[in-house]
C-alpha cells in the first residue's frame, strides 16, 4: 500500500498532467481514442456532406427543367 | 416483375390492419425519407450525449485498473464499436433476408448504407484491440479465435462492399450482397461464442446490457453510456445514409424534384 495517504476525490487522477499521462500507458489510450473519434467524426461528415450534395444537385437538375420552354411540368 | 416493387401507392393502399400499414409504409422511400428526418436529430442529439458523458466519466471518473492500469479505458471505445460492428451485420443479413423474400426496396438500402459503418465499426474495434493488446499481451496482433473470426467479419464488409461495386445492374448487385450477407451470419455466433468455444487470449466478456455485470458500477455505466450512445450514432448515420440513397434511386420522382 502506498505510504501516502491521498484524498478519494471524484477525477480518477490527482492532476491534468497525470490525467494526459495515464500512468505509462498515454500513447496507447490517446492513440485509442483519436482514432476512434476521428473515424466517427469522419464518417459522419461523410454521411451528412454526400446528402447536402445530392441535395443541391436535385433542385439545380429541378430548376433547370422548369426554366427551359416546354419542359414538361 | 414489377409487381413486386414496392411504390408511394403501397402507403395509401386501404389498411388492412396497422401491422400492414407500417409493413406497407416501411416499404415505402418516401415515407422514409420523411420520417427520417425527423429521427435523426433524436440519435444524434442522444450519441452526442450519451458519448460525450461515457467518454469523459470512463478516461478521467472511472477508477484504474489494479491489473491492466490505465490502458483498460480503450475498452470504453473497443467494447461499443466490436458490439455494433456485429449488431450491424445482424442488420446486413435480416435486410438480405427481406430483400430476397419480399423485394422491399428499403431493404436494399439498409443493407448498402449499413456496409460502409460495419466495415468501419469492425475495423476500429480490431485497431483498438490492437493498441491495447501492445501494452497488455506484448504484442500489436494476436491470432485466436476472437481476434481471427473478427477479422473475417472486416473482411465480409470488404467483401459486401466490393460485390456492390463489382456488380453493374443494381438489382443484381444487391441480391449478390443479400445473399453473401445471409452467408456471412455464420460468422456471428463464432464470433460471440469464440472465448467460450475455445481458449482464447481474448477474455471472456465480463459486460451484458441485460445482466448484471462482473465489473464495479463505476466502470459499467461509462461503459453502458458509450455502448447506447455508438448503437444511437449508428442508428443517426445509418439513417443519414439510407436517406441519400432514397434521393438518388427515386431522383426522377416527383416528390424529389418538389422538395
Amino acid at each position: 500500500m502506498a505510504a501516502q495517504e491521498t484524498v478519494e476525490t471524484f477525477w480518477a487522477f490527482d492532476s491534468f498532467s497525470d490525467f494526459l499521462a495515464m500512468g505509462n500507458h498515454g500513447f496507447y489510450v490517446w492513440l485509442a481514442y483519436g482514432l476512434t473519434f476521428l473515424v466517427l467524426g469522419g464518417l459522419a461528415w461523410q454521411s451528412f456532406a454526400g446528402h447536402a450534395r445530392l441535395r443541391r444537385d436535385i433542385a439545380a437538375q429541378a430548376r433547370r427543367n422548369t426554366s427551359s420552354p416546354g419542359a414538361p411540368k | 416483375m414489377s409487381s413486386g416493387r414496392e411504390t408511394d401507392s403501397g402507403a395509401q393502399r386501404k389498411p388492412h390492419g396497422w401491422l400492414k400499414t407500417l409493413w406497407h409504409k416501411l416499404g415505402s422511400p418516401r415515407w422514409f425519407y420523411d420520417i427520417g428526418g425527423r429521427w435523426l436529430y433524436g440519435f444524434g442529439a442522444f450519441a452526442v450525449v450519451l458519448l460525450t458523458i461515457g467518454t469523459i466519466w470512463g478516461l478521467a471518473v472511472a477508477p484504474i485498473d489494479y491489473q491492466q492500469g490505465n490502458s483498460y479505458r480503450i475498452m470504453f471505445v473497443h467494447v461499443p464499436t466490436a458490439i455494433v460492428a456485429q449488431s450491424c451485420f445482424m442488420l446486413c443479413g435480416a435486410a438480405g433476408m427481406v430483400l430476397l423474400v419480399w423485394r422491399m426496396k428499403m431493404a436494399d438500402m439498409a443493407l448498402e448504407a449499413a456496409v460502409p459503418i460495419g466495415l468501419l465499426m469492425s475495423a476500429l474495434a480490431l485497431a483498438s484491440g490492437s493498441i491495447w493488446g501492445r501494452p497488455t499481451w506484448g504484442a500489436w496482433w494476436v491470432s485466436d479465435a476472437r481476434t481471427v473470426s473478427t477479422l473475417i467479419m472486416l473482411f465480409l464488409y470488404i467483401a459486401l462492399y466490393a460485390l456492390r461495386g463489382a456488380i453493374p445492374r443494381a438489382e443484381a448487385a444487391g441480391r449478390a450482397c443479400a445473399v453473401l450477407a445471409i452467408v456471412g451470419l455464420v460468422n456471428i455466433p463464432i464470433i460471440k461464442y469464440s472465448v467460450e468455444w475455445w481458449n482464447t487470449l481474448h477474455q471472456t466478456s465480463s459486460f451484458s446490457v441485460v445482466e448484471r455485470p462482473a465489473m464495479p458500477a463505476s466502470m459499467y455505466l461509462p461503459l453502458l453510456l458509450n455502448v447506447i450512445g455508438f448503437y444511437c450514432f449508428f442508428a443517426t448515420v445509418l439513417i443519414a445514409r439510407m436517406r441519400t440513397l432514397v434521393l438518388k434511386k427515386e431522383s426522377g420522382a416527383r416528390w424529389v424534384q418538389e422538395l
